[in-house]
């Protein structure tokens, strides 16, 4: 018998965990200190000559207006991932909740819940998404607070799911049968007997629908159901600045870098996560 | 060179995250043309990496540190990949463990047994067809050639494993492995196995490396057993002296714990009137499905039982005879179609939702399995803590101290209370949940095949405590087994369940010395009994 | 159960998600409190502008008969009238829904062989350099946006290599071969945003297969390698695989969105999109009870295809 090596925690964790952890971090810190870091203010115009490519005094170019483009990605940072955390939040607490009790409880509340579910589900979720916003009518229209409840909207169903058939499982378990033997409620249940051990799958989901929801924000903005212009949503700054993509590709590729180191840093994180809970998140 | 196998000083080592651990460790056997070696061992103890071995196969983290292993006279461990096709299933077969997860699912029998046979041989496929039914007909498959347009999964669990025997024997091998061959399988089929295999080594003579943890059932088939302990072959030697002589001290505490058939429980005076009746059970499942295909499927049909306090009746019967279905609808875990269940003279609802706190915790239910019957995420305290909580309304010091004293009652250490299910072993689990039972201070015992999940040398120390906490408290015990050995030794009473129907009651010694129903006749007749042929 | 009752089980759910699916666009689409005019032309918009559009949809009558009333038209091919131009949606929907199911399917034959190929080359020697490569390029594309990963694909093959056309057009006298040059760009990129997923799903059943019993029986009978793999392992991994390509197909009915908005293609997609930004709710009530139909289609194929596949759900559920 060798005995364990003793290290640090941290080292123990797999490789993709620290790599995901560190870009995240260097994401949440440029989101945080982006406006002290930024060279100009992120509206400002005329900052130099209009779309002009690198140059030091502007590493991403700048695009028709002079405005400096590292500047306005800087400051998108913050607005990308706080409608995207909070979103996901609400998303998850509200699913995870829905589909906990409703695979606790079982029968016929369960399958009407759950048909409904799946009635949803059977929308993309890109259309899902675009439905919202197209009815909430004009006047909501570009608002923050619209586009963190699409992103709830459309992960509610979906987490639901997922922690149902968790739940499901967990309930057909010895140890919960020896719960219901001393009597035990639904709640009790859920609480002491599910949550604690579908929190594992539940994280892994969080994290990956984490990671998803910058892209459906960027993809609303794209499409012209996101922000409105002039925020600094990346997205956003790729449909504007698609027809300099010629003339000036740092402009699309910029902000399209960000986002995409920043879904690959928890993408990272989430594939570490669930190697070290010994499940497999499937991306979708 | 007249050995068909020699192993010589042979070392594997597993990589893990530890680093390099050894699973077989300096192991030395021959086993001649012919002849059939028992290799017996507890789970854990290299025994299956060694049998494996004997093919030339090494699982990827593994490594042979030392020896080597021949197989006439050929170092199977050094040979190239080319070469090990041509050795294994024409020179060495094998019989996997677990027919269920060791044949294709998505390939028909006749395919997966003919494969073989055109891979190594340069027969027709005429010729190939005949010899597949020749092969399944040796085997004792009633419809060879039905069986072979079948799916695995169309096939009995028997069939399954004669399909894979079928398999091994397919290019004549000199010498087949065979790892825990019947481990899964009922009794009496277990038996019709065993018969099988010593019919196919008297026609063929064919050598077997038959590896196990079940003592008494290679005294039936083995010529010399060798004893496995750590990755050490601790003994080896002649069936019948080593049973009758165990040299080494882990022989002997090994063939110690193997239950004595025939050895019985003391008779007690006849009991007093029963403190838990059922009658007339009938127990089903809700089908799924469209609405007016949802008829309910019947497992078991009129069962009635009764249980007088300072009572253990022992239900016996095969996988599938609803034995565990009828202790679940006592405990109200299933609603019965029909048929009541009284505690105390007290009707007790069929349905666990209408049962009172009194109800539950007078019938207490220990489950198989202590891995499943744990909640993983919490704590040894916290498991004992909640039925004081929930029964006796106790919570706090006075709790934890109660849990710690309801540990000392299981043989296990206060210290325990902090650790979580996964760093006990299966036997401590099984402690804690009886433990559990034991802390609602229950008068029915409802034991759910709780040592079949265990280790030889565990299951014996189990029912020890079992049977002391039971006379101790003075409890009635319901005690599901398939294993008539166990439940010779601890039963009062036996009812022998088949099909759904009990067939049989009685007091434990009549039922064993003169059965009248002609099934349990069957069941006796499969017991193994050590040292002696079957 | 019969082979027959599963696959009239599964139908008849398909129809009852479907149902409730027609329902909760409706409701959503004309039933949210508050006043649908107001909400739909914004609260500036004239009060006559506002009243001619109640009246076009019927806002006075009660919504269940409203429902059925346009539920019925739907079973009878009548989508109603788009509001923008006052033709029949059918008119409008059908020839723009015939260049995306050609453009899909086109994705789906180049998805196959994307999919399995890259597979098998990693579960062969996972952990080599090959895996890992291919690992970290199916993470890099997964991790990047659908409408960063097409527009990169445009960039690259139509701006910088101008070997596709940067804005597809389609027009009827067009040849078969200028069809398919204008077609394929984007249906290399759908399928390769597809591909990713069913090569990481496939690799790890592969993986997962290799180890199992049955293949080291196989290869304790000494059987091949290459039998071992093609009849051993791959035919068991492909069920996973199939329900992942039907998540695919699902997954690419809302894609296809974004790449015909990138690649200007006159498809389904950009149809919708443009009756979402225009409010035109006849359109969108159809478009989006197409886009559904379409998904729950997929997910019933590939829940037969897995009952075709798979012997064991044939016989017991």
């Amino acid at each position: 018998m060798t005995a364990i090596p003793v290290t640090g925690r941290w080292q123990r964790t797999p490789v993709a965990f620290r790599l995901g952890a560190a870009m995240l971090a260097v994401h949440v810190v440029l989101a945080v200190f982006g406006p002290w870091i930024a060279p100009y203010p992120q509206a400002m115009m005329m900052t130099g000559p209009p779309v002009q490519g690198f140059s030091l005094a502007h590493p991403f170019g700048t695009d028709q207006l002079g405005r400096d483009i590292w500047s306005r990605v800087l400051a998108g940072g913050w607005i990308v991932i706080t409608l995207s955390i909070s979103g996901t939040v609400i998303g998850m607490a509200l699913g995870a909740a829905i589909g906990l009790i409703s695979g606790t409880i079982g029968g016929r509340i369960d399958e009407v819940l759950m048909r409904l579910t799946e009635a949803v589900l059977a929308i993309p979720f890109l259309i899902f998404a675009l439905l919202i916003v197209s009815l909430a009518g004009p006047g909501l229209q570009g608002s923050p607070v619209l586009l963190i409840g699409v992103v709830a909207a459309v992960y509610l169903p979906r987490i639901a799911r997922m922690a149902r058939a968790a739940a499901t499982d967990i309930v057909t378990r010895d140890y919960v049968l020896a719960a219901r033997l001393r009597g035990e409620g639904t709640w009790s249940i859920a609480r002491r007997e599910v949550l604690p051990n579908a929190s594992g799958v539940l994280l892994v989901e969080f994290a990956v629908r984490a990671g998803y929801a910058p892209v459906l924000i960027g993809t609303m903005g794209f499409l012209g159901f996101g922000l409105r212009p002039p925020t600094p949503e990346w997205g956003l700054m790729m449909a504007e600045y698609r027809n300099l993509m010629t003339a000036q590709p740092m402009a699309v590729f910029g902000p399209g870098l960000m986002l995409a180191s920043l879904v690959i840093g928890l993408g990272f994180f989430t594939e570490g996560l669930s190697a070290m809970l010994g499940k497999r998140g499937s991306l979708r | 060179m007249t050995q068909l196998l020699s192993v010589e000083g042979l070392s594997i080592d597993y990589l893990t995250a530890a680093g390099w651990s050894r699973a077989v460790s300096e192991v030395t056997l021959e086993i001649a043309p012919g002849e059939v070696f028992g290799l017996v061992g507890e789970s854990g103890s290299g025994k299956s990496t060694l049998g494996l071995a004997a093919l030339g196969y090494l699982p990827a983290n593994a490594r042979a540190s030392t020896g080597r292993i021949l197989v006439e006279g050929q170092d199977v461990l050094a040979l190239p990949r080319r070469a090990l096709s041509r050795l294994r299933g024409v020179r060495v077969g094998f019989v996997p463990q677990n027919p269920t997860t060791a044949l294709n699912p998505a390939m028909r029998a006749g395919v997966q047994l003919a494969e073989g046979l055109r891979r190594h041989t340069n027969l027709s496929s005429a010729e190939i067809t005949l010899r597949c039914l020749d092969l399944m007909r040796d085997v004792g498959i009633a419809d060879p050639a039905g069986a072979l347009r079948r799916f695995p999964h169309q096939l009995s669990g028997g069939q399954q494993q004669r399909l894979t025997i079928a398999m091994a024997l397919a290019c004549r091998p000199p010498l087949i492995v065979l790892d825990e061959p019947t481990t899964g399988l009922d009794v009496t089929i277990q038996r019709q196995i065993i018969a099988l295999l010593r019919d196919l080594r008297a026609e063929h003579g064919v050598a077997m490396l038959y590896i196990t943890h079940d003592l008494p059932l290679l005294s039936s088939i083995a010529d010399r057993i060798g004893v496995m302990h750590q990755g050490v072959l601790v003994e080896s030697g002649a069936a019948r002296a080593l049973f009758s002589h165990p040299r080494m001290a882990y022989t002997r505490e090994l063939i110690a714990a193997v239950p004595d058939p025939d050895a019985s429980a003391p008779k007690r005076p006849a009991a007093a009137p029963p403190i838990l009746t059922a009658t007339d059970l009938t127990i089903g499942y809700a089908r799924r499905g469209l609405p007016w295909a949802r008829s309910p499927v019947v497992v078991a049909r009129d069962v009635s039982l009764a249980l007088a306090p300072d009572e253990t009746l022992a239900l016996i019967g095969e996988s599938g005879s609803g034995k565990s279905t009828t202790a679940r609808a006592i405990c109200g875990l299933i609603s019965p179609l029909a048929g009541e269940v009284l505690l105390e003279g007290r009707l007790l609802a069929p349905r666990l939702r209408a049962r009172d706190g009194t109800d539950l915790r007078d019938i207490q239910y220990i489950f198989q399995n202590p891995d499943a019957s744990l909640n993983p995420r919490q704590t040894v305290a916290q498991v004992l803590e909640r039925p004081l909580a929930v029964f006796h309304g106790i919570t706090g010091p006075e709790a934890r101290h109660r849990a710690a004293t309801a540990l000392a009652e299981v043989e296990l250490e206060p210290a325990y209370l902090d650790r979580n299910p996964a760093q006990l072993s299966g036997g401590q689990r099984q402690r804690v949940a009886i433990a559990r039972a034991l802390l609602a201070e229950p008068k029915v015992l409802l034991c759910d095949e709780v040592l079949s999940a265990l280790d030889v040398s565990v299951q014996a120390r189990i029912i020890d405590l079992l049977v002391r906490v039971r006379v101790e408290r003075r409890m009635a015990m319901l005690f599901i087994s398939h294993d008539l050995a166990v439940v010779r030794r601890l039963a009062d009473r036996v009812a022998v369940m088949q099909a759904g129907r009990i067939v049989e009651t009685g007091p434990t010694e009549t039922i064993f010395a003169q059965p009248t129903h002609q099934y349990t006749r069957t069941l006796l007749a499969a017991i193994q009994r050590l040292g002696k042929a079957a | 159960m019969s082979f027959l009752h599963l696959i009239l089980t599964r139908i008849a759910a398909s129809t009852l998600t479907l149902v409730l699916v027609s329902m909760i666009i409706f409701g959503a689409v004309q039933g949210l409190p508050g006043d649908a005019a107001a909400r739909i032309l914004g609260r500036e918009a004239s009060e006559t502008a506002k009243d001619r559009l109640r009246q076009e949809m019927n806002l006075d009558a009660p919504l269940v008969r409203r429902y059925l009333d346009w539920a019925g038209g739907v079973l009878q091919g009548d989508l109603g009238k788009s509001f923008s131009g006052q033709k029949p949606v059918t008119e409008q929907l059908l020839p723009r829904l015939k260049n995306t199911l050609a453009l899909a399917g086109i994705a789906l034959l180049l998805y196959v062989p994307l999919s399995i190929l890259p597979a098998m080359m990693q579960a062969r020697h996972p952990d080599r350099r090959l895996d890992r490569t291919l690992s970290a390029l199916t993470v890099l594309i997964l991790s990047t946006p659908e409408f960063l990963f097409a527009t990169l694909l445009l960039f690259g093959l139509a701006v910088w290599l101008p070997l596709f056309p940067p804005i597809v057009q389609l027009s009827s006298g067009m040849g078969w071969g200028a069809w398919l040059h204008a077609l394929f760009l984007p249906s290399l990129t759908l399928a390769i945003l597809m591909a990713t997923y069913g090569t990481r799903l496939l690799r790890e059943s592969l993986i997962e297969i290799l180890q199992s019993d049955h293949v080291l029986l196989a290869e304790l009978k000494g059987l091949s390698e290459s039998r071992i793999l093609w009849r051993h392992v791959l035919p068991n991994a492909l069920i996973p695989w199939m329900n992942a390509t039907a998540l695919n197909v699902a997954f690419m009915i809302g894609g296809v969105v974004v790449v015909e908005k990138v690649f200007g293609f006159p498809g389904f997609g950009s149809m919708l999109v443009d009756a979402l930004q225009m409010r035109d709710l006849p359109v969108i009530s159809a478009g989006v009870l197409v886009a559904a139909t379409l998904f729950v289609l997929a997910n019933l194929a590939a829940d037969l295809g897995a009952l075709l596949v798979n012997p064991r759900l044939r016989v017991k559920s």
